[in-house]
């Protein structure tokens, strides 16, 4: 392995629409929590977790960016220099993944470089049925529970690695 | 006229019809007036009245104890204001005591630490950074007493340093006089602030300066594709900014910051160790 690379530091930012679960699935990720009152963020907020691929050390500076219907809505400044991003859609509110096509157009635009992860969220509030059923116009790479932490620690592992595999090729 | 033996026994049998009759009422009517009697001794009597009453007032007590802001939070405010409008004299001598003794106690620890300062700096009147001192009293023209006072009153720390990428947010080096193990937090949410500040004002070109938090001031020196943060303890004057920013010039100039977008554990390691040998000796430089 190139010693260059034993420690890297990667950006990447949490977005979707209002209530979510972006900031819960980040509790759950770095703290190992599910907060029970639901606080709106204001703004902005910035977490950090280490992940260990192999013998790589990768350190995820975690934007947690206050949720916006419309991703035109969201300051281009705190997407700057995003490596990745991960989409949270809300699997139980339609609204939050019926315009999601769209959003997700626009955060590509604006994020041209960044490599992105689509998040379906609040699995635990749904049946197989109800899941099965469901229509979203982009599917999710992930069905997530933050409340149980189901696919949550899976999802950034995996965002991880695909932004390290995307260093090792353009290198 | 003589009653008839017949008309004795109507009216014995009438008396025991009246006695079967009437006695549960007569008892039920006695039990009654008893419990009457009771009852108004114990509204008479007073201490039969508290030894019944005190309990539910106790009650009543501790639970207003218990929510009180909740049952008279919203009035006390509107209740102060108006106290201290209607008499502001009677409340100012009330408080006076109190308040002017915690400021008395603050100016002591104020003036003994000064003192203290004061004490340390002249402990050899004959070193050299006293003599240097002196020397600069004497160019700048004021007197030594002054000058001193000024310093000790006037103490600034360099508390810490990043460097931080500025599209990303990334540190990409940081020093500090404490532990601080969540630099990359504290560099996120530092360039979100800043770019919100930058952008909301939107002052032509111009980045932000200085950040200031209770006794604390982050100076940041802004270059083209990173920026350097400074913690400074104290409110510095203009001469110390000067000096730190000639420091931090000095480092940009002659240590190679990487410009591609990487932040690598190495760059981190190689940088934050050169961040610690230039400002290392920061502080004690600007104490001589």
């Amino acid at each position: 392995m190139d010693s260059t690379k034993q420690g890297i530091s990667k950006k990447i930012a949490l977005l979707g629409s209002h209530a979510v679960g972006k900031t819960s699935l980040i509790s759950r990720f770095v703290t190992r929590e599910f907060p029970n009152e639901y606080l709106t963020t204001i703004g902005l907020r910035v977490d950090q977790k280490t992940v260990q691929l192999g013998d790589l050390t990768v350190e995820l500076i975690i934007w947690d960016i206050a949720g916006q219907d419309d991703p035109v809505r969201i300051p281009q400044y705190y997407l700057n220099g995003a490596h990745g991003y991960i989409f949270v859609v809300d699997l139980s509110r339609e609204s939050t993944w019926s315009q999601m096509d769209h959003q997700i157009q626009v955060l590509e635009a604006m994020m041209p470089k960044a490599k992105r992860l689509v998040a379906g969220n609040k699995k635990d509030l749904l049946s197989d049925k109800e899941l099965q059923e469901l229509k979203l116009p982009v599917t999710p790479d992930f069905l997530t529970s933050a409340f149980t932490g189901e696919n949550v620690d899976e999802m950034f592992h995996h965002l991880a690695q695909i932004l390290v595999h995307d260093d090792a090729t353009t290198a | 006229m003589e009653m008839g033996v017949k008309d004795r026994n109507a009216a014995n049998h009438l008396e025991e019809l009246r006695a079967i009759l009437l006695t549960p009422d007569r008892e039920s009517q006695s039990t009654v007036m008893e419990r009457l009697a009771e009852l108004e001794k114990a509204l008479v009597d007073d201490k039969a009245f508290e030894e019944r009453l005190t309990p539910h007032l106790e009650a009543q007590v501790v639970h207003l104890q218990k929510n009180f802001p909740k049952l008279f939070g919203q009035f006390l405010g509107p209740a102060i204001k108006h106290q201290i409008e209607e008499e502001r004299e009677v409340i100012i001598d009330a408080l006076y005591p109190i308040i002017g003794k915690l400021i008395a106690k603050y100016l002591k620890e104020e003036i003994k630490r000064i003192s203290e300062r004061i004490d340390e700096s002249m402990k050899d009147p004959f070193s050299l950074s006293t003599l240097k001192f002196r020397a600069k009293a004497l160019f700048a023209g004021v007197s030594y007493q002054e000058l001193l006072f000024r310093e000790v009153t006037n103490r600034h720390k360099l508390e810490e340093i990043f460097i931080i990428q500025k599209d990303s947010g990334l540190s990409m080096a940081h020093y500090s006089l404490n532990e601080v193990t969540r630099s990359q937090m504290v560099a996120g949410m530092l360039t979100g602030i800043k770019s919100f500040l930058e952008d909301a004002f939107q002052k032509g070109t111009q980045e932000l300066d200085t950040l200031e938090y209770e006794d604390y001031r982050i100076k940041i020196y802004p270059f083209p594709r990173f920026y350097v943060a400074t913690v400074i303890e104290g409110s510095p004057d203009q001469e110390y900014e000067r000096f730190l920013k000639k420091y931090v010039d000095e480092f940009c100039a002659k240590e190679p910051i990487p410009a591609r977008e990487e932040v690598t554990q190495v760059i981190q390691d190689r940088l934050s160790l050169a961040l610690k040998e230039h400002f290392h000796g920061f502080n004690q430089a600007r104490d001589q």
